[in-house]
């Protein structure tokens, strides 16, 4: 069955702008002391809104949308759209609401921003995602993680830490098909590759990263004992509290709120794909869902891969990292190691791709990276980033994914024009 | 003797420093165990009685238990699930964990005296280290008890024979030394009666095993293995420290033979440190005991009777921290070293008088690198034979007095195992490597 549907072009422009992200915070910051009180849920919340506001001269927002994967777990707290008029006073008496995507939070949350203004009901709305995870010991934290999974056919048999364990095992089927030698060096490199674009952004977990010979060290080897058969620490994302924040925008809405062109991207198209997630996936070493939402979105927007400027991708892992490369269709399958390896994902490579430091580099509060990925494809492409790589291709891609390749958004964005 | 069940079993003196990790490991294992009977059953059959005169320090070591395990059970998350892999009750890690700890501390039971020990076949003894003591309380459990108990005695010096006789248990006593802190130290040595029984040695090799322990089997001659080559290497030490002393202070001495025997010997620490970690008194106590059951004279006190007379004796607080000794620190990092003259810690670093030593004692090797690292390194054995190598030719006057004392410890390894107190020398060097932490053997 063809699942490949052409959308119609957007009957309105959608804008997002006033992008903005906090610290993401945990070990690898050199301020984390785990022994020392943290920062609240709600510093990041009015942070973020203030950071977001600010670049808005007349911000009047006509809704909000709050992300969040597990708080009610972290931090025992739901009924989030409640924070909404804290963060934004203006938001008081209008629609808000919660999302939940598991990691893939983001991208949902981004994609209900762009259906309220398709819907006529809102010109503008405020979008954030958060999420805070130190509040409880890693041991801990890796079961509230399971409820992206199956968890109650697959938690049991799972790795103490679930979601390595999930993509170890995608690692292992992937090692087996392709060798592992050459998939062991692209997953050390990718490693080596985000922090070092970690340094170059302040906000990034791994800034403070001044770790030598990375790429030796990302070769160590995996003690299936202490943690997952074929990964190691190195490969993972890193547990992370922080927020991210943006407005998304009708073309009345971007002029009301007075931002200008020139600090706006414009949503060319999204492709968004749901697995089911009582399934196993069909293929180990294929992420299809990831593969449907990319081609849906590119097909939608009537551009190849080839054009596209700056990407930011779902590297929860380094094997995600590499799957996520051939779902998109830069690298034939078992081709990604390679790609990577010849640098093409480097600023200065065939397609930048994560100039933030990605997840591993930038850090993955779950419920933020999503929109974490857009407000770093809105600085990049209106020449305001930290690491700043100025493409010749004029287009931005994400790709936000929840969960084992269950919760996919891809969204293509270009610089706005008047 | 395979019909005893060690899974009711007493530590005795369960309070003490070691004999709360000896607790701990036990019950760790006895937990381990109990989480892979079928949910309900099995409870019954474990029971870990920690024996104490000190009854704070009871409802201390209880929160001492619980705390380290649930530590350790953090720390090993996989195997916990390994364990309860068959318990549908048990699926989230925390499920998994607070039920090891809350059955774990279930099977505990302390008690301030003997009487509620009638009924226990195997005790594990960790009182001080003193025959009399020890024989006493022996004596009294198996006058209280009602089967002819065992005893697996942790004493690191005092001939199994000696305590045997002494409280007439007639074969059922077994060295089993542990090293300290045990729930981190590898090493087990078990020092069976000349005679003893075969089947309590199989037991204890059972029991070490079933606690992950590498195991040397030492003859029983005082001091065993471990301070068989310790004490020795002590005496070295101690007579280097004399010869230095006749154009140094005291600290200049103590500080240059404890820089000799800790970077230039590639060990973790010098070993007035090591000393001070292990206690002033307890070695004092260890070197006398030696000398009683010896034909040789190897310990000599001249240099730990003034610090003792002083109060510094080295060890541990409550909370873990260093105590000072030969040097004073905070935590466990080193800030001062002693002035025996005033009777007080000059600091460390100290510009002029260490800078004198460090000068006169010369420069490491030119391929060192500290132990820290070459015990992390899997490929260190290349650059240890280097740098040894690099350290027998230095003509630096401390690569000399390295490599002179690292001979005098290949005669003490040599000795031990001529002498039949090891099986071989590569049992020395086993105790040496995995008790002591050195990163090489005999040169």
């Amino acid at each position: 069955m063809d699942f490949i549907i052409f959308m119609e072009a957007f009957r309105k422009k959608i804008y997002i702008a006033a992008p903005y992200t906090t610290i993401f915070f945990g070990s690898g910051r050199k301020e984390f002391d785990p022994t020392k009180p943290m920062p609240k849920m709600e510093s990041y919340l009015l942070e973020s809104a203030k950071g977001t506001s600010e670049q808005i001269p007349h911000a009047n927002f006509d809704e909000g949308i709050i992300g969040s994967f597990m708080a009610a777990r972290f931090i025992h707290q739901a009924n989030l759209p409640g924070f909404l008029p804290f963060m934004v006073p203006s938001l008081y008496g209008k629609p808000c609401t919660g999302i939940e995507g598991a990691c893939g939070t983001g991208g949902r949350a981004i994609a209900m921003g762009l259906r309220a203004i398709l819907s006529g009901l809102s010109d503008s709305v405020y979008v954030v995602g958060f999420e805070i995870q130190n509040s409880v010991k890693a041991v801990y934290g890796a079961d509230y993680l399971a409820g992206a999974s199956y968890y109650a056919k697959e938690r049991k048999a799972g790795e103490a830490f679930f979601f390595p364990g999930v993509f170890s095992k995608r690692a292992g089927a992937y090692f087996q098909e392709f060798g592992h030698d050459l998939t062991r060096r692209a997953m050390a490199q990718w490693y080596a590759q985000s922090i070092l674009n970690a340094r170059k952004n302040p906000k990034a977990q791994e800034f403070h990263n001044s770790q030598k010979n990375l790429t030796s060290l990302a070769m160590a080897l995996p003690d299936p004992e202490n943690f997952v058969p074929h990964l190691n620490y190195y490969d993972c994302s890193k547990v992370s509290d922080g927020a991210s924040s943006l407005g998304v925008f009708s073309e009345n809405g971007l002029l009301s709120a007075g931002i200008n062109f020139e600090d706006a991207l414009e949503i060319v198209a999204i492709g968004e794909a749901e697995g089911d997630i009582t399934l196993s996936p069909a293929k180990l070493i294929e992420l299809t869902t990831t593969k449907l939402a990319v081609q849906k979105a590119l097909k939608a927007a009537a551009i190849s891969i080839a054009e596209i400027g700056w990407l930011e991708i779902h590297d929860c892992f380094s094997i995600s990292a590499l799957l996520a490369l051939e779902a998109i269709g830069l690298a034939p399958e078992g081709r990604a190691p390679a790609f990577i390896l010849d640098g093409s994902t480097s600023s200065e490579g065939v397609i930048p791709t994560n100039l933030s430091g990605g997840l591993i580099g930038f850090g993955h509060p779950t419920g933020a990276s999503g929109i974490r990925q857009m407000v770093d494809l809105n600085l990049q492409m209106t020449g305001k980033a930290a690491n700043q790589v100025h493409a010749v291709k004029p287009y931005g891609m994400m790709v936000s994914m929840g969960g084992d390749d269950i919760t996919v958004t891809c969204i293509i964005v270009k610089r706005a024009e008047k | 003797m395979n019909s005893i069940n060690w899974k009711k079993c007493a530590v005795i003196g369960a309070a003490g420093k070691m004999g709360r990790g000896i607790a701990l490991i036990l019950l760790i294992e006895m937990a381990s165990l109990l989480a892979k009977e079928k949910e309900g059953s099995g409870k019954d059959e474990y029971r870990l009685t920690l024996i104490d005169v000190n009854s704070a320090a009871l409802a201390a070591l209880y929160e001492y238990l619980k705390t380290h395990l649930l530590k350790y059970s953090e720390k090993n998350i996989n195997r916990l699930r390994d364990l309860y892999k068959n318990n549908p009750l048990c699926v989230s890690n925390k499920e998994i964990i607070d039920d090891f700890v809350n059955k774990g501390m279930q099977i505990t039971h302390s008690a301030t005296s003997i009487a509620e020990s009638s009924e226990i076949p195997i005790f594990f003894e960790a009182v001080i280290e003193n025959a009399e003591v020890k024989c006493d309380l022996f004596k009294k459990i198996s006058a209280n008890n009602k089967n002819a108990p065992y005893f697996f005695t942790n004493t690191s010096s005092i001939p199994i024979s000696l305590l045997n006789a002494k409280a007439d248990l007639k074969g059922r006593i077994i060295g089993f030394h542990l090293y300290n802190p045990p729930a981190v130290q590898k090493l087990l040595e078990i020092i069976p009666l000349k005679e003893g029984d075969p089947e309590l040695y199989l037991l204890a090799l059972s029991i070490g095993k079933s606690l992950g322990k590498t195991i040397v089997v030492s003859q029983d001659v005082a001091g065993f293995i471990g301070n068989g080559h310790f004490v020795r290497e002590i005496g070295v030490a101690v007579d280097l420290v004399k010869q230095l002393t006749k154009n140094h202070s005291f600290e200049e001495s103590i500080y240059m033979v404890n820089k000799i025997t800790g970077d230039f010997l590639l060990r973790p620490m010098g070993i007035f440190q090591l000393i001070d970690y292990v206690g002033l008194d307890v070695m004092h106590n260890v070197g006398e005991i030696m000398n009683k059951h010896l034909s040789e004279h190897l310990y000599e006190d001249s240099l730990f009777k003034p610090l003792l007379a002083n109060g510094k004796a080295g060890g541990q607080h409550t909370d873990g921290s260093q105590k000072e000794g030969f040097f004073s620190y905070r935590g466990h990092a080193m800030t001062g070293i002693y002035d025996l003259s005033q009777n007080k810690y000059i600091d460390l670093p100290n510009g002029e008088w260490q800078a004198r030593c460090d000068r006169e004692l010369g420069n490491l090797p030119q391929h060192y690198i500290p132990w820290s690292s070459l015990s992390r390194d899997p490929e260190n054995k290349g650059k240890i034979e280097t740098y040894l190598k690099e350290l027998r030719e230095g003509h630096s006057k401390g690569c000399q007095m390295a490599f002179e004392f690292l001979k005098k410890s290949k005669s003490i390894i040599d000795q031990l195992t001529v002498s039949k107190v090891a099986a071989s020398k590569e049992d020395v060097e086993t105790v040496l490597k995995n008790g002591f932490y050195h990163l090489y053997g005999s040169i």
